[in-house]
């Protein structure tokens, strides 16, 4: 497959799952932009397609995390307003979102948003599948007392 | 199941990935547990806010050439959280460099500060602790109105030559075993008697040096108790230390029938060495230790 065309084949194939991805972490559609094309430029510069092709979107993903997850921690944390009441807290959920480690945000995403199994979530992030399980639950559990106990 | 397998297991309850028979313990512990049963619903609702988020579709311009499409400048600060990322390289180098510089010069000029701190805290210690070990306990016997109590303090030895000894108090007995021992100036003689109790043994020691001429205002003269025993340390007139010998020699326990000339005897001993104190002429240090056997 030739530098163009594979460049386009994952444009195609996994496009919106990354720019989703990069929208999401970021939170910023310019930045995400430039996320999505410096993935696609380390894709095309690993030229290893081939080796990869068994588990390829593991392998997309993996370089997509690890290129987020150095981006997000030079973005700086969304200020939250401090409300008393639950229901406006719970309108701000996708700012307490941001406020998650990258990790854990994009382990949501992958898992909640975008239904991937664990097995491709644990590669990508290179974590195991236990403590992935682990790491979802108190994701999700800091949420709940952010949002609910206000803590 | 109680609360924390619940919680362990409640990602794979929320995807429905559970056992049979784990689920049914789950779902039995969410009966019984409000809290937990609460729990559960606001991590439903968390999973169905993120999952029904709406997904943002790859811009068709970076769709069509991912590469060849210029993006807009990027405001760099944007990227960046902290107000030092801000500043340009350059002068952020300069300072960078200027402060490890002042580091490094600090902790040139600060280090024989702190040495000299951490050598007088070092000396300090020392000098409490032997002002600790210095401390004694002045025991209060006085049976013989006229034996001077303990000191507290070791004594410090005094180089004042003015000796209440005089020669003439001496008598002629000892004149021959002073023949036999040589004495010599800046001398230290220490004798060595070993006694079961030597509180009963120092007021025999006091009155015994007493009677041979020592003053009873000479420093030293109402012992010390130090650890292990008491202790004797005193200037005397040279003359005065074959009669001192004789005297305690009679007074150490079990030593009758042993000759003065066997210094390694069982409850007495005695050894000569070089002070190093300079001492007046015709004065020897004396040193009288009692001291208690081990064991």
């Amino acid at each position: 497959m030739g530098s163009i065309d594979s460049t386009h084949y994952f444009v195609r194939t996994y496009g919106d799952l990354l720019f989703d991805l990069c929208q999401e972490i970021l939170n910023n559609s310019l930045q995400a932009q430039f996320a999505f094309r410096s993935i696609l430029r380390k894709i095309r510069h690993h030229n290893r397609f081939q080796k990869y092709s068994h588990f390829e979107r593991s392998w997309v993903l993996r370089i997509a995390c690890d290129k987020l997850i150095h981006l997000s921690h030079q973005n700086s944390i969304p200020k939250l307003e401090e409300n008393e009441s639950i229901t406006a807290r719970l309108k701000q959920l996708p700012s307490y979102f941001q406020r998650l480690l990258p990790e854990d945000q994009i382990l949501l995403l992958l898992r909640d948003k975008h239904k991937i199994p664990y097995p491709e979530i644990a590669t990508a992030m290179a974590i195991p599948e236990g403590s992935l399980k682990i790491r979802r639950q108190l994701a999700l559990r800091t949420l709940e007392e952010w949002i609910w106990n206000s803590k | 199941m109680n609360c924390f397998e619940w919680s362990n297991h409640s990602s794979d309850y929320l995807d429905g990935t559970l056992s049979k028979s784990t689920q049914d313990q789950a779902d039995e512990h969410l009966k019984v547990c409000p809290d937990c049963t609460e729990r559960l619903q606001h991590y439903r609702f968390i999973v169905s806010s993120i999952s029904h988020q709406a997904k943002s579709p790859l811009p068709a311009s970076l769709q069509k050439t991912p590469f060849t499409i210029l993006l807009p400048h990027i405001d760099r600060a944007t990227f960046h959280s902290s107000p030092l990322e801000r500043i340009p390289w350059y002068i952020r180098t300069i300072l960078e460099a200027i402060g490890i510089v002042l580091a490094v010069l600090l902790a040139i000029s600060s280090t024989p500060k702190i040495k000299a701190l951490y050598e007088k805290s070092l000396e300090k210690n020392l000098n409490d602790f032997h002002e600790n070990l210095n401390v004694t306990e002045p025991i209060a016997d006085l049976t013989h109105s006229n034996i001077p109590a303990l000191d507290e303090k070791l004594p410090t030895l005094s180089t004042d030559p003015a000796s209440p000894l005089g020669e003439s108090e001496i008598s002629g007995e000892g004149e021959e075993e002073e023949d036999k021992i040589h004495v010599a100036g800046s001398q230290l003689w220490r004798f060595t008697l070993k006694t079961v109790s030597p509180d009963e043994v120092r007021p025999q020691v006091v009155q015994s040096l007493t009677e041979l001429g020592v003053s009873p205002q000479t420093p030293g003269l109402g012992g010390t108790q130090v650890p292990g025993g008491i202790e004797f340390t005193l200037i005397l007139n040279q003359s005065l230390i074959p009669h001192i010998k004789h005297t305690l020699e009679h007074l150490a326990p079990h030593s009758e029938g042993k000759t003065a000339e066997s210094p390694g005897s069982e409850n007495f001993s005695w050894y000569r060495v070089k002070s190093k104190h300079k001492l007046p002429e015709g004065k020897s240090q004396v040193v009288i230790w009692l001291s208690q056997p081990h064991g």
